[in-house]
């Protein structure tokens, strides 16, 4: 098993003023110390680092380090929390100023729990870390009708969108989503993901979905892989 | 009718009990976390479990209804009652074959605790919410066993066990049938409301039924529930 290295941005010092150290922001975002990191991130919009810049070189290293960590099963949940809440803490301060330079989102991302399931911490992590990871999220919550589900994605013009089920029974709610995804006309609009304790790969497969999040991190990867992929354009 | 098991119960009667709140185990919801190197947790993640085991242990009231039916026919999938309600599930013929009766319940930890869950979501205190998340599930697992022991300790005098407990939702028990289970209870108030979808409002509620089983055909060797 590789250890995961903090990963240095390349050319950074390019990109920062004379004399500029990220490595406290690395550190901060890294051991989730929000208040700092906010701090940081503010004191870098005073200082005219360009918003994306604070985002690429100061707030990513941290948590793609902490996001590592998690898929070799160095931390847990928790941890990784920590630093999402920091990583978030930062991005609230640069999210208004990279609107103003017209940057989109990576995408625009609808999930919720499906039909008869209540659990809903689950989906608000896997929420909290496509935020930080620069998707625009329509969190529906929990026990969410295939129609409401339909109705999100028509409005906001969802790229994707994600279901979570956390009983063996209501999975089945996820295969009656798509299906009705379908019947509604818009399953080519958008990339399907899901998840929760009782999926699996196979299953996803089986009910037709474009891919499965065995946790946050891999729901965040398959994201930023899926939303690369063509999809139908919304009228 | 919580304390010492003094009489059995009379069928058909609906019955409450309050299952006693226990201490939630900090290291067990850090090990549903992932850690098992408990020496390693690192300490803030470790103030935040202690932190909200404890004050789950506060807001969770455990409150159960039940009431025992008898059985007209359990045939294959097929479960029907005296009351003349039908399941369908696999798993009945193999579980209640031997059962005259069944032991319909609704447990509940009440509202408390799923208010504040939603309070820290709010306010984007995800790591609390996961914990005391975390705490709940483990007070739903030891109320439910706490009742488990309070219905064997009412049927035990009358020769009989409990099987193991079935639920809609699990085990391939559709979650509809949560209606016609609910229906059982249609004749008193209970603390538990039945969403559209079938979900249960409060979250940390279980629902279910056990076999009333005789004591003799449960083969020596084997533990009843």
């Amino acid at each position: 098993m590789a250890i995961p290295e903090l990963k240095i941005p390349d050319g950074w010092e390019g990109r920062a003023p004379g004399g500029w150290d990220w490595q406290p922001l690395w550190e901060a975002v890294e051991k989730g110390h929000h208040d700092f990191t906010s701090e940081f991130v503010q004191n870098s919009i005073d200082k005219d680092i360009d918003p994306r810049t604070i985002l690429d070189d100061g707030l990513f290293p941290g948590f793609n380090l902490q996001g590592d960590r998690f898929s070799e099963q160095l931390i847990f949940i928790p941890e990784m929390l920590i630093t999402a809440r920091a990583m978030k803490a930062g991005l609230a301060l640069i999210r208004p100023l990279l609107a103003a330079k017209a940057e989109k989102p990576l995408g625009n991302f609808v999930i919720g729990t499906v039909l008869g399931d209540m659990h809903d911490i689950g989906q608000s992590i896997v929420t909290i870390m496509l935020e930080n990871a620069g998707f625009k999220i329509t969190n529906l919550g929990t026990d969410v009708h295939p129609d409401k589900f339909i109705e999100a994605a028509r409005e906001e013009k969802a790229d994707l969108i994600g279901f979570s089920a956390l009983l063996s029974t209501t999975v089945y709610y996820q295969k009656v989503t798509i299906e009705e995804i379908t019947k509604a006309g818009v399953r080519d609009k958008m990339k399907i993901l899901i998840g929760g304790a009782p999926t699996t790969q196979e299953w996803a497969d089986e009910i037709g979905a474009d891919g499965w999040g065995k946790d946050a991190i891999a729901a965040v990867k398959l994201a930023q892989a899926l939303i690369q992929e063509k999809r139908e354009a919304w009228a | 009718m919580a304390g010492e098991p003094s009489s059995s119960i009379i069928p058909g009667d609906c019955e409450t009990y309050h299952p006693p709140r226990s201490e939630i185990s900090v290291k067990h919801a850090l090990r549903i976390q992932g850690y098992r190197d408990l020496s390693a947790v690192r300490e803030d993640v470790r103030a935040i479990a202690i932190a909200m085991t404890a004050k789950a242990e506060k807001l969770v009231a455990p409150s159960a209804t039940y009431r025992k039916v008898p059985v007209d026919s359990c045939e294959g999938a097929s479960l029907r009652l005296s009351t003349g309600t039908s399941f369908n599930a696999e798993i009945f013929g193999q579980i209640l074959g031997h059962c005259d009766q069944v032991l319909a319940f609704i447990l509940t930890l009440g509202e408390a605790l799923d208010d504040e869950v939603g309070r820290m979501l709010e306010k984007g205190d995800i790591v609390e919410a996961l914990f005391m998340e975390t705490a709940g599930w483990l007070a739903i697992e030891q109320a439910s066993r706490e009742l488990a022991i309070h219905l064997q300790g009412q049927i035990k005098k009358d020769g009989l066990c409990l099987t193991r407990r079935l639920g809609p939702g699990y085990k391939e028990w559709d979650l509809l049938e949560q209606r016609p289970l609910f229906e059982l209870f249609s004749d008193t108030e209970i603390p538990v409301r039945l969403l559209e979808s079938c979900a249960m409002f409060p979250k940390k509620s279980r629902s279910g039924l056990y076999g009333l089983r005789p004591l003799s055909t449960v083969r020596s060797g084997s533990k009843p529930n």
